[in-house]
């Protein structure tokens, strides 16, 4: 009878040691778009193809880096009168570029809607003049390309490959509302001004930072 | 005695000549004729723009613009005048952050006449849709459709022919809509956009 009561007691432990060590688990970082999780972006330009939101076919506008002016500059060019800092306002959906005290743009912006945009400090580790996002599923599945003007921010609970981005939408045009499954959606307009804007300055159709060319600090709150 | 009839005399010669002279101004006509005998040349003053709102396309290449210019309502595509109507009292027009559809093909405004809201479906060529008429007006098919809900506001589209419609019954405060523009058809949507 006594063996009886240690062995359940000891099944107890046992069961509530496992319960507790699965609730105190390591979580794996959330994903911006789950088709890309787990993986680097890549820079992509996919021309020619139709993209999938919303459950209907999407024309995906052209990009031709040939007819576009690469806007950069050279290190250490006097460009800015300040630090520049992004605002990312969840509640209010809007965005606001600091260049110091001065305000560089404001506009309404769609955040996570199907999926959370987690609010922090990031700073911006790679821009990408187009890459590819997938994701969801069913009627919710999203396939598109030549997405533009990307920024990427990360910090050391959201990690690089979860993929949150700033960047263009050509999918949809709801801005001021949340629309997206994570990241920070923009008018292309608005999102390449930020793009230039930003740095790392810019170099190439892919940017990453380096101990000269750092990342601009965007908070989302 | 004297003094003061004086003083009187005196400040009602000033007094007079001050309204003579005021009057003199007022019915100083001053005529300008280039030639007499020849008929004047009237150049009307421009009537002051009294509302222009706008907003630039995503593709940046064309701007819807909604004037109001004394009693006319006129909207525009770039230069394009898609259509031009008499202001009525109490009506009002907004042309909103998301007007375009993101393919810059349509776009929508919001027209506001005696505090109702009602929304108005145009293609950016001007050209009319496939029933006739250049524009389609969202509010009163929807109302036909769902008597039970009002209308709250049209936000945006979600995606190039999805407009997205928010509405409210009395049980429930928040139902949201999709308007698919080639259809002409509402679809409810099981989650809300606002």
């Amino acid at each position: 009878m006594k063996n009886k009561w240690g062995y359940i007691g000891s099944l107890l432990v046992v069961v509530l040691g496992v319960g507790l060590g699965y609730l105190s688990r390591p979580k794996l970082a959330e994903c911006a778009n789950l088709g890309n999780c787990g993986e680097l972006p890549v820079v992509a330009i996919n021309n020619g193809e139709s993209g999938i939101f919303a459950g209907r076919e999407i024309e995906v506008p052209e990009i031709d880096l040939q007819d576009e002016q690469l806007v950069t500059r050279v290190l250490g060019e006097e460009v800015t009168t300040g630090e520049k800092q992004i605002y990312v306002d969840l509640e209010k959906q809007m965005l606001t570029a600091y260049d110091g005290e001065t305000i560089y743009l404001e506009t309404p912006i769609s955040t996570g809607k199907w999926g959370r945009t987690p609010p922090g400090e990031y700073t911006i580790w790679v821009k990408m003049r187009a890459t590819r996002m997938e994701g969801g599923t069913g009627a919710d599945y999203y396939n598109l390309p030549n997405v533009p003007y990307v920024m990427f921010f990360s910090n050391e609970k959201v990690p690089k490959i979860a993929g949150y981005s700033l960047h263009g939408a050509y999918w949809h045009n709801n801005f001021g509302h949340a629309m997206s499954h994570g990241c920070v959606n923009m008018r292309q307009i608005d999102a390449q001004k930020l793009y230039e804007w930003v740095t790392p300055i810019t170099t190439g159709t892919v940017t990453y930072t380096d101990a000269e060319n750092t990342g601009t600090k965007v908070t989302i709150f | 005695m004297k003094k003061i009839l004086g003083g009187v005399i005196i400040l009602a010669i000033v007094g007079g000549i001050v309204v003579g002279w005021g009057i003199a101004q007022r019915e100083d006509p001053v005529i300008r004729q280039e030639e007499p005998g020849q008929i004047m040349e009237v150049v009307p003053k421009p009537t002051p723009i009294a509302m222009k709102q706008e907003q630039v396309s995503p593709d940046g290449k064309m701007i819807a613009r909604v004037t109001i210019e004394g009693e006319r309502v006129g909207i525009w595509v770039a230069d394009l005048m898609i259509l031009t109507k008499r202001l009525e009292p109490n009506e009002e027009w907004r042309v909103p952050f998301n007007t375009w559809s993101p393919d810059n093909k349509y776009f929508f405004l919001e027209r506001t006449i005696a505090g109702e809201s009602e929304y108005w479906v145009m293609k950016a060529t001007g050209e009319p849709f496939i029933e006739g008429g250049i524009y389609r007006v969202i509010a009163e098919p929807f109302a036909q459709a769902f008597p039970e809900l009002k209308l709250v506001s049209v936000t945006g589209w979600a995606s190039p022919t999805l407009l997205i419609i928010n509405a409210k019954s009395e049980n429930e405060p928040k139902i949201s809509f999709w308007y698919e523009v080639p259809s002409k058809q509402f679809i409810r949507l099981s989650s809300y956009f606002y």
